[in-house]
């Protein structure tokens, strides 16, 4: 059989005049098609006056802020940052509603980077030249982040990515910050949750199993060190890829003689390895590293070996907390509402993030520069009990949390509980 | 852990020829190499997850969830790919962005958030002989494979329609000139194709939860094993699937999980050297 051949109406004499007629109907329903698709991606790309906007009615006189997002809103990590949208649209319509910043409402406008690092640079780049936005949220993915990093110095613009490598938030770099720490924060955190509360083991022997990725390695080699430096061992150290299923790891961590694992994987990995493990009679604890970490993963694996440390805060909707209350209000003004819908992946955490540049902006007032922005972004310390309670930058630490949460899910309540809110982070090494 | 491997090796492998087995009807009917069918895949699974949360039971929801899916398909064929010709290499590119179309549509939908479908099957292994464990899902999965595959054989080589599949991928213009109405006889690949796509993604999801990230990767995940058994075998392609499938589970116990893709990606490297249709791929089959 040969490829790429070409038919045309001549070589197909039964359908001759049928198939002339048929290809004006044809090309007419691709020119529509072609139409719809036009449509949809001019409006996914973002405008003032489209979707993404929160700029409020046309009776305000003095010009909006601009606050650009330039991320992933198609693509693998599109969750995370619809998450990230319904979190920015949550605190700015708060503002809005009550007449914004001295005036001037937030609008929000958003750039898809379709997760591709030169798409990421362009999609800022044109927030930047053609929005001039005050401020931008970048891509949620650390190296496409890194990529508008360059950009955002350029035009002077903060940036607030997800996250970034350890070595471009030690030192901290002007302009650049990030909602999550990097994950080599979290080392001590997890030895903390195995040597003290809750698990309490002396001399733990420890399973390791994570992505591998350039993040990982060093998150997973600093705890293995400190395990072994505090007296514990290192049993099993299982890196792995995109395979889905983990019933063979799960048989290596039984084997190791493991009595806790630590993990850094996907949540159909963690569900494939969880059930392993219970199908073997296992109930190994297993402490699952944050970023990876959410609500939803804890209600749908419903396993109360699962120990998640969060840097999302999970919120819960009934708190009497003046700031829940908000938050909840603010969410279900966009449709969202329940508690797993308001603890989605990074609606918290991005609110907290956006409330923070808000702030930043009521110190500056009516007239705010981005370098002002910029200055004022560093003296933020948000304080917003049920959803985070240290949200905070520094001129010398562009990220935030000191500490990390800790959930676990309870088989007789039926729901997430929080364990701990005061799991230790540690300081990035200096470069 | 010889248990362990049988187990998994049958899974896997069943898993590997329920998505296979889309791009094998496809490739055999119409010459196309589709690339979205990790995006119905993902389509289906979503629309099982909807039904089945409405009240409709596992069968009706898979039945209706492939039908649709299948529809789905046809629909694409006419509406894009028809009108474009039949440049194959074309065609095969444009699956690409049809399958980014249908992941964006998907999260326009459903949103891109976990789903978990209902367990509607009990997920407590069962206790075979040697230690073999295995879950009604997985038992499901491997009766849905061996089912879809021998359905699909009995379609295309047993049936007036599969020899006009046939015939149209063989030589489209002769096909037509010897009254095959070509549109018709692609349309309905593409329907086949798309509902086994569909028919995969529910039996994967079945005591797992959807995740829309990752869900549509298994499209490409498997190419190795269609490529392994032949890219226009639908019993190469269980074959393939279950030789992947073993020497990925062989890898990760005892070499290590992070090489199953190396050695899986170095298997198929090999194989085409040494035999580059696969193992029952159609010697005549010039490759893209």
């Amino acid at each position: 059989m040969t490829t790429g051949s070409r038919i045309s109406s001549a070589n197909m004499p039964n359908e001759g005049v049928t198939h002339m007629k048929n290809r004006r109907y044809g090309a007419a329903a691709a020119l529509a098609s072609s139409l719809v698709l036009l449509t949809a991606a001019c409006s996914s790309s973002g405008s003032s006056a489209s979707s993404g906007s929160t700029s409020g009615s046309s009776g305000s006189s003095k010009a909006p802020y601009n606050i650009g997002l330039a991320a992933g809103i198609t693509g693998p990590a599109a969750a995370i940052v619809t998450g990230e949208i319904e979190g920015i649209k949550a605190a700015f319509s708060q503002v809005n509603a009550s007449g914004g910043i001295d005036g001037r409402k937030l609008n929000l406008i958003t750039s898809d980077t379709q997760n591709v690092a030169t798409t990421a640079v362009a999609a800022l780049t044109k927030l930047a030249t053609e929005n001039n936005v005050i401020a931008s949220f970048g891509d949620i993915l650390a190296n496409n982040c890194q990529a508008q990093v360059p950009v955002a110095k350029a035009h002077q613009i903060p940036l607030i990515c997800g996250t970034l490598d350890p070595e471009q938030l030690q030192p901290a770099e002007p302009y650049i910050y990030t909602e999550y720490g990097a994950e080599s924060t979290e080392t001590n955190g997890m030895t903390d949750i195995i040597e003290n509360k809750p698990l309490n083991l002396a001399h733990p022997k420890v399973a390791i199993v994570y992505l591998q990725s350039s993040s990982n390695e060093p998150l997973f080699n600093a705890v293995a060190a400190k395990i072994k430096a505090d007296g514990g061992q290192v049993v099993l150290t299982d890196p792995i890829q995109a395979q889905l299923n983990l019933s063979v790891d799960a048989s290596k961590v039984i084997s190791s003689g493991a009595n806790v694992v630590v993990e850094q994987i996907i949540p159909q990995q963690l569900q494939s390895l969880s059930q392993s493990l219970t199908n073997s009679g296992s109930k190994v604890p297993i402490v699952a590293e944050a970023t990876t970490s959410s609500y939803q993963q804890m209600v749908l694996l419903k396993n109360p070996n699962i120990y998640e440390m969060s840097l999302d805060p999970f919120v819960d909707p009934t708190s009497t907390d003046p700031a829940v209350t908000d938050y909840v209000n603010a969410l279900k003004l966009q449709g969202i509402s329940g508690v797993s819908a308001i603890n989605g992946q990074s609606i918290a955490i991005t609110y907290a993030a956006a409330e923070a540049l808000i702030d930043a902006l009521k110190m500056c007032g009516a007239s705010c520069t981005n370098t002002e922005v910029n200055t004022d972004l560093q003296k933020v310390s948000l304080n917003l009990p049920g959803i985070d309670t240290d949200y905070s930058y520094t001129s010398t630490r562009h990220y935030p949390q000191d500490t990390f949460d800790l959930y676990q899910w309870s088989s007789s309540q039926n729901d997430v509980v929080q364990l701990r809110d005061d799991v230790p982070s540690n300081p990035l090494p200096s470069s | 852990m010889g248990a362990l491997i049988v187990v998994t090796t049958l899974t896997l492998g069943a898993v590997y020829s329920l998505i296979g087995v889309g791009f094998v009807v496809m490739f055999r009917a119409t010459g196309v190499l589709s690339f979205a069918q990790g995006a119905f895949f993902l389509l289906a699974s979503l629309i099982f997850y909807s039904l089945t949360n409405a009240g409709l039971g596992l069968w009706a929801g898979l039945v209706v969830a492939t039908i649709l899916v299948g529809l789905a398909g046809a629909l694409c064929y006419l509406t894009v790919f028809r009108p474009a010709g039949y440049d194959l290499l074309f065609v095969s590119l444009a699956t690409v962005g049809l399958g980014t179309a249908i992941e964006s549509a998907t999260a326009l939908g459903w949103g891109s958030n976990l789903f978990e479908p209902k367990n509607l099957l009990p997920t407590k292994p069962h206790k075979l002989f040697s230690g073999i464990r295995i879950t009604d899902p997985q038992i499901v999965t491997v009766i849905m494979a061996i089912v879809l595959i021998g359905a699909l054989f009995a379609l295309i080589y047993r049936t007036p329609v599969g020899l006009r599949m046939r015939a149209v991928a063989n030589n489209s213009a002769l096909a037509a000139y010897s009254g095959v109405r070509v549109s018709r006889i692609s349309a309905l690949a593409w329907g086949i194709s798309a509902a086994a796509a569909g028919a995969a993604g529910v039996g994967y999801t079945l005591g797992t939860v959807i995740d829309p990230s990752t869900l549509p990767s298994l499209g490409i995940v498997v190419f190795p094993a269609i490529i392994i058994g032949g890219l226009d075998s639908l019993a190469g392609v269980a074959v393939g699937s279950i030789v992947l499938a073993l020497v990925q589970t062989l890898v990760s116990v005892y070499v290590g999980s992070n090489w199953t893709d190396i050695v899986a990606y170095g298997l198929l490297l090999v194989l085409l050297w040494i035999r580059p249709t696969g193992l029952f791929g159609s010697k005549s089959l010039v490759r893209v």
